[in-house]
């Protein structure tokens, strides 16, 4: 307690070798809406205990939902890999700046679907230490359909896409340069699982 | 003349007197106020005692099937009038969660015995418990050593007769009363409560698989500086808890393959995972690729951040360093990289801990801003509330992908407090990317982007001072209005009653004794110019914990308290995403500090 008198709380001599807030389980907040989360990290399996820091979030095995790599300190990663059953469909965008930063690092892109306008922006470096993937990833809820997207590039371009030129790329990565109407598949090998199988089957389709 | 000096020397007299009788009156006051202070702590210190008793009563009350031996930790005359029968009604699902809320229902006195049943009716819908937690969350009303009224943060971990994992979080209302008969001791029982809120959340705890990393090749532990291992013997630190604070992890695509890498920040050998993707086996696997892509010896670093910095179609690397030199890597496009540091000014040396890209002046080629701690080598945090004491942090303008320049000056970013996150975003849609940084032992630092090269701090007026150990921030538009919000991740003690306005007193009566008075004196006074006459419950908000800021859009925020995401522990990173892919952010919140032994926590 001399410590802390002294103002030197953080000293090493304080922690010793006890644990100090140690064991906490990470939390994953679900957003309910209205401005309310709920902490589902026990029955989601994403309760670690590890002594946690850096996170990157990024869909890892391409199956369009976003995994979590967390760094623990003075210990093994934690690989959570999202298996979530109830989930909607998706569309992630890697944004390619010609007159912007090649990254398009600071675009904001502005997506309609199902009735309703997300907002995400290119980063790259937040929370702790951490980076997630560059290319944006919009849930889609059930929705299917894209009605538009507006991207606000750095450059200060506003470029205008129709639904109908992002549809062919839900639950894939679309590929968008900066100013053109050209979008291309990012990732080629994406969805290989199950894209594999249903190729198979337009296959034994055919023959 | 003489007359003056004798005049002079009767007014010195006065004036010492005065100066002694207020002394006097000073450390008399203070005296009292130490002794108060110290009953406010053993009240507080027995009261944890309580809620660890109460909270073995429980496990064993489960164990036994019997509920009637915790009824000793309710007065004889307990009685909660108009209190109700506690019951859990379904909500609407989370993804693949279910979700309840714990109510209140009817209007009838309760009486220990009715305690009592109820208790055992919960138990019983409970086929395992694997913890539990009952702490102080607040203590509201405290008349020291006879009553406490607190609220309780209760905690279950538990698993029903489906095997379904849940988890129960309540918030109670509990009078306490001290019934120890001799006067000298404590005997606290419960003699009236009532439900604040409380939810039940559960699942089957497979909505996220826990990979085996090294199955997927990923065979990685994290390891901490030695330079800062002050067990060793010629390590001397003044800040001595440093070394437990590291471990950056970024994801790339540095192959461009569209598959995302990672890269792990290491105290002594930092690592580049190359993604496999899922094709070769149907299972995720990655190769270890940091020999290969020349990027071997990296040991003291905390952070690697990714951006193309020449516009050459390849992710280059920022290697964030504690106390060694930062280093730059150019991607050559081939799956290697080549060191670069040197000739693009980005070699400095300082406490650095996090980093973030962002072309702040528009010109198409991104620019770096560094958070810097302060240096664990030569200084603790002054004062552990508001420390003012660390390095500057630094904003380097990419000159063309060529060089990087420094522009902390003229631009006005560079922020002393103990850096240990920052962020970039377009907070208020100008066009401009926006700066803001979390400090250890402060508070946050919002720097608005003017658009001619200067920024302006705007965290006070924009109402995100934040202040506590601030550890981590992030953007993210979670209520879709098209303004960029902001989650921080700040340090919630367990024990937050602990930084109530009693103890931040005591603090300051500890500190008047040391020779460290004079010279925060100046530190107070900043601290009461940003919060005015509320500053003494820096305490209270230090322990707070995260919080969410809701973007006003007009360039304020205003924190969403009731928001039920600030309980996050000691706060780490923080990320915000689609879980579940239905339009909605969520929020990711790493924690832990110290995990040594089990059960030696502090």
């Amino acid at each position: 307690m001399d410590q802390y008198k002294r103002g030197l709380f953080f000293s090493d001599e304080f922690v010793g070798e006890n644990s100090w807030n140690g064991y906490e389980r990470k939390c994953l907040f679900a957003n309910a809406g209205g401005g309310q989360f709920l902490d589902v990290a026990r029955p989601a399996g994403a309760d670690s205990i590890k002594d946690g820091r850096g996170v990157a979030i990024a869909d890892y095995n391409g199956d369009g939902k976003l995994d979590l790599v967390i760094n623990n300190n003075n210990s093994t990663p934690t690989v959570y890999l999202n298996n979530l059953r109830r989930a909607g469909k998706c569309i992630e965008m890697k944004l390619v700046g010609t007159r912007s930063n090649r990254d398009a690092i600071g675009a904001r892109v502005r997506l309609s679907a199902g009735g309703k306008t997300m907002t995400r922006q290119v980063e790259a470096g937040s929370g702790y230490a951490s980076e997630a993937m560059l290319p944006i990833h919009f849930g889609l809820g059930g929705s299917a359909k894209i009605d538009s997207a507006e991207i606000i590039w750095p450059s200060g371009l506003t470029q205008r896409i129709e639904g109908s030129r992002l549809d062919p790329f839900v639950d894939r990565m679309a590929r968008i340069e900066e100013g053109s109407q050209q979008i291309t598949e990012a990732r080629a090998a994406r969805m290989a699982g199950r894209v594999a199988a249903s190729m198979r089957q337009a296959h034994r389709g055919r023959t | 003349m003489k007359r003056k000096l004798k005049r002079l020397a009767q007014v010195l007299a006065a004036l010492s007197l005065i100066l002694a009788v207020a002394v006097a009156t000073a450390l008399y006051v203070m005296a009292r106020k130490d002794k108060q202070h110290a009953r406010f702590f053993s009240t507080g210190k027995s009261v944890n005692n309580f809620l660890s008793d109460y909270n073995h009563g429980l496990k064993d009350a489960f164990d036994k099937k019997d509920a009637s031996e915790l009824t000793r930790y309710y007065s004889d005359g307990y009685f909660s009038s108009g209190r109700g029968h506690w019951v859990m009604n379904r909500d609407k699902d989370e993804g693949d969660i279910a979700c309840y809320r714990v109510l209140a229902e009817g209007r009838d006195d309760y009486r220990k015995a009715d305690v009592r049943d109820e208790i055992s009716r919960y138990l019983q819908g409970l086929t395992a418990i694997d913890d539990i937690k009952f702490k102080i969350d607040m203590i509201e009303k405290v008349d020291l050593d006879r009553s406490v009224l607190l609220t309780v943060k209760f905690i279950l971990d538990g698993r029903d007769g489906q095997g379904a994992l849940f988890q129960d979080r309540c918030f109670y209302r509990w009078n306490l009363v001290n019934e120890d008969a001799s006067g000298a001791g404590y005997d606290w029982r419960i003699v009236s409560d009532e439900l604040v809120e409380g939810v039940r959340v559960a699942g089957d705890g497979h909505s996220f698989t826990d990979l085996d990393p090294a199955s997927a090749g990923i065979d990685y532990k994290h390891r901490r500086d030695p330079k800062l291992n002050v067990k060793s013997s010629d390590v001397h630190l003044k800040f001595g808890v440093i070394e437990h604070g590291f471990g950056g992890v970024s994801a790339t695509d540095y192959n461009n393959d569209g598959r995302p890498d990672i890269f792990f920040a290491d105290g002594v050998r930092s690592r580049l995972y190359r993604n496999n993707g899922t094709a070769e086996s149907g299972k995720l696997g990655f190769t270890d690729v940091t020999a290969e892509a020349g990027l071997e010896g990296l040991d003291q670093a905390n952070a690697g951040v990714f951006a193309d910095v020449d516009n050459d179609g390849y992710e280059d690397l920022f290697v964030v360093r504690y106390l060694a030199p930062c280093k730059f890597y150019h991607n050559n496009g081939d799956g290697t990289f080549t060191d670069r540091s040197a000739e693009m000014g980005l070699d400095l040396v300082a406490p650095c801990m996090s980093a973030c890209f962002l072309d702040y002046d528009r010109d198409g080629f991104v620019d770096i801003y560094i958070g810097v701690y302060g240096n664990a080598l030569t200084d603790v945090p002054r004062l552990p509330f508001f420390a003012q004491n660390g390095g500057a942090n630094r904003l380097l303008r990419n000159n063309g992908g060529r060089r990087f320049a420094d522009v902390t000056d003229v631009s006005g970013t560079g922020d002393t407090g103990w850096s240990l996150a920052v962020a970039a975003a377009d907070y208020d849609n100008d066009g401009f990317p926006d700066l803001m940084v979390a400090n250890d032992f402060g508070r946050k630092n919002l720097y608005h982007n003017n658009g001619d090269g200067t920024f302006t701090e705007q965290a006070k007026r924009a109402g995100v001072l934040d202040f506590s150990g601030g550890m981590g921030l992030t953007f993210g538009d979670f209520d879709d209005d098209g303004y960029l919000d902001v989650y921080t991740s700040n340090i919630n003690s367990n024990q937050r009653w602990f930084g109530e306005d009693m103890t931040v007193s005591q603090y300051m009566r500890n500190v008047m004794r040391t020779r460290y008075a004079l010279t925060d004196a100046g530190e107070y006074l900043k601290v009461y110019r940003l919060l005015g006459p509320s500053w003494t419950e820096v305490g209270t908000m230090i322990g707070e914990g995260n919080s969410l800021f809701h973007n006003n859009g007009d360039g304020t925020f205003i924190e969403l308290k009731d928001s039920h995401t600030n309980r996050a522990g000691w706060g780490w990173s923080v990320a915000f995403f689609d879980m579940d892919n239905d339009t909605k952010l969520d929020i990711y919140a790493a924690n832990g500090w110290i995990s040594n032994a089990p059960g030696t926590d502090l």
